[in-house]
């Protein structure tokens, strides 16, 4: 049948899951430490990829718009100071390391506590990593980080935070709980980081933006949704009920 | 398409909690040594549809993933230990703590809670207790003649009587110290009780080197909610909830488009 009904249903696809992205980046637009996912789409010409016979028509109406990825949008978000000294924000592209159950995760967000043991741990209670391993503060005494990391109690060098940055490119994944998971040859010690204590860094999902999209996906949709119709219900209509009867 | 739903859901119901912290927030915003509480956020598992690093060839791999998360939840609401504002009441027995400590208070159970509100009063034998009536821990009672109570910056209580020159000591307070103040348990009544997330109390004389913090007698701790601060939050989650139920509008109106496809 026609090939331009198959690619209005490719895009129509890619369309909802085009939606399926922009509505996580909305429902995590307060989420601090989130980065913001954006699709990228990549025309997929079904025919002719290797093939000598095709010709730029067929090339034409079978570059289909599909969408082959998202990417992170490592863009820093705003700061909001908090005022509690274990909230950790970011200034540059480096994440903190984090020692979970599932290995060495990356973060970006900095809200850290002290545990019950007086080890330095995330929200979800994962340890955070310093230069050797965990970090461990004994007693109630005063803790303070530095812009480079270094961690003093009651006013003694104790140890440093662990800060990795990655070379563009790098394969980030996410894992939730604004975790991401990267192969442990790209991690390279930050150069271009500091910390701001006393601040968390907000979600970096721009609302205009996230919105805009959110209004493109929905009429391209539409858009398509009407060539379809035109195939399905004009077309065919026509080939199989008009035709016959000349 | 439903995922869009759903995690448009997600993240209405996020929003929805953050309102009812901040409505919290502030609905105490003047009781006294009251610490507010702060939400977060956090992002659900991501469904892999693409995996970033996949090879796409023998020679190449895929250099980003599509990975699809399925919305936002609110994961913690931590207590913010910042100190409240001080206002001179005046009252003998009106104590403000300087520092991180919680005074120690015995409940009905025997069980010990922990409070900021230092708002203490006598009971009819002379013991000091809170404004609900649970008694001070170490207990501490004042003698029915004393003319005057004076609490110290390291929590001595002291008394004058008649016909005495002297001053007398009748008790001293004692202050808890949390590793993790931010995972006590909030009962109501200003009172928290400890958890296996907040530890074990530190107890120590106040003004020690644990950072206890001092008693200021004649004050009292204000609550540490900052107005301004929560309106601003009541802002941003009244428009990230906004913001969620457009991508829910959107998804129904998407769906609604593909059922009539075809007619």
């Amino acid at each position: 049948m026609d090939s331009g009904y198959y690619a209005a249903c490719t895009a129509l696809k890619t369309q909802s899951s085009a939606l399926e992205l922009i509505a996580n980046n909305v429902a995590n637009i307060n989420t601090s430490g989130y980065r913001a996912q954006l699709p990228s789409f990549e025309s997929l010409l079904v025919e002719g990829r290797n093939s000598t016979q095709s010709n730029g028509w067929s090339r034409l109406v079978n570059q289909f718009a599909v969408l082959d990825g998202a990417r992170l949008d490592l863009t820093e978000g705003n700061l909001q100071g908090t005022g509690n000294p274990l909230d950790l924000a970011l200034d540059g592209p480096g994440f903190f390391a984090v020692q979970t159950k599932a290995g060495v995760l990356y973060t970006r967000d900095g809200n850290f506590r002290l545990s019950a043991k007086g080890q330095l741990t995330t929200a979800s209670g994962d340890a955070v990593l310093g230069a050797d391993g965990p970090i461990n503060v004994p007693g109630s005494q005063q803790i303070a980080i530095g812009p480079d990391g270094t961690i003093s109690l009651a006013g003694a060098v104790t140890g440093k935070l662990r800060l990795v940055e990655f070379p563009p490119g790098a394969q980030l994944t996410a894992v939730g709980g604004q975790y991401y998971s990267a192969p442990t040859t790209a991690a390279t010690a930050a150069v271009h980081t500091s910390i701001q204590a006393g601040m968390l860094e907000s979600s970096n999902v721009n609302p205009v933006a996230a919105v805009v999209a959110l209004i493109t996906a929905q009429r391209q949709a539409e858009m398509v949704g009407r060539a379809m119709s035109a195939f399905y219900t004009d077309f065919n209509h026509i080939a199989a009920d008009e035709l016959p009867r000349v | 398409m439903l995922r869009a739903l759903y995690t448009g859901a997600s993240g209405m119901s996020a929003q929805e909690m953050n309102l009812e912290n901040v409505a919290n927030n502030l609905a105490n915003s003047s009781t006294a040594g009251f610490r507010k509480r702060r939400l977060q956020f956090e992002d659900l598992i991501y469904q892999n549809v693409v995996m970033p690093g996949a090879a796409s060839t023998q020679q190449t791999t895929i250099a980003a993933g599509l990975q699809i998360g399925l919305g936002a939840r609110s994961a913690a609401s931590e207590i913010v230990q910042s100190q409240g504002d001080f206002s001179q009441t005046g009252n003998s027995l009106d104590l403000a703590i300087q520092g991180q400590g919680f005074f120690q208070v015995t409940l009905p159970s025997g069980e010990t809670a922990y409070t900021r509100s230092g708002a203490f009063h006598l009971d009819s034998q002379g013991n000091v207790v809170t404004a609900d009536g649970n008694p001070m821990d170490p207990a501490i009672s004042i003698p029915p003649n004393a003319t005057s109570v004076t609490i110290g910056s390291d929590g001595t209580v002291s008394v004058t009587s008649p016909g005495q020159t002297a001053a007398q000591q009748v008790g001293a307070i004692q202050l808890a110290l949390f590793q993790n103040p931010g995972g006590l348990n909030s009962v109501g009544g200003n009172l928290f009780l400890a958890t296996t997330a907040s530890g074990d109390p530190i107890v120590g004389t106040p003004g020690g080197s644990e950072g206890e913090g001092t008693i200021q007698q004649g004050y009292l701790e204000q609550s540490n909610v900052d107005v301004v601060e929560e309106f601003v939050q009541m802002i941003v989650a009244q428009r990230s909830y906004e913001a969620s139920s457009r991508v829910v509008q959107a998804a129904d109106e998407m769906f609604q488009n593909v059922n009539g496809l075809g007619r």
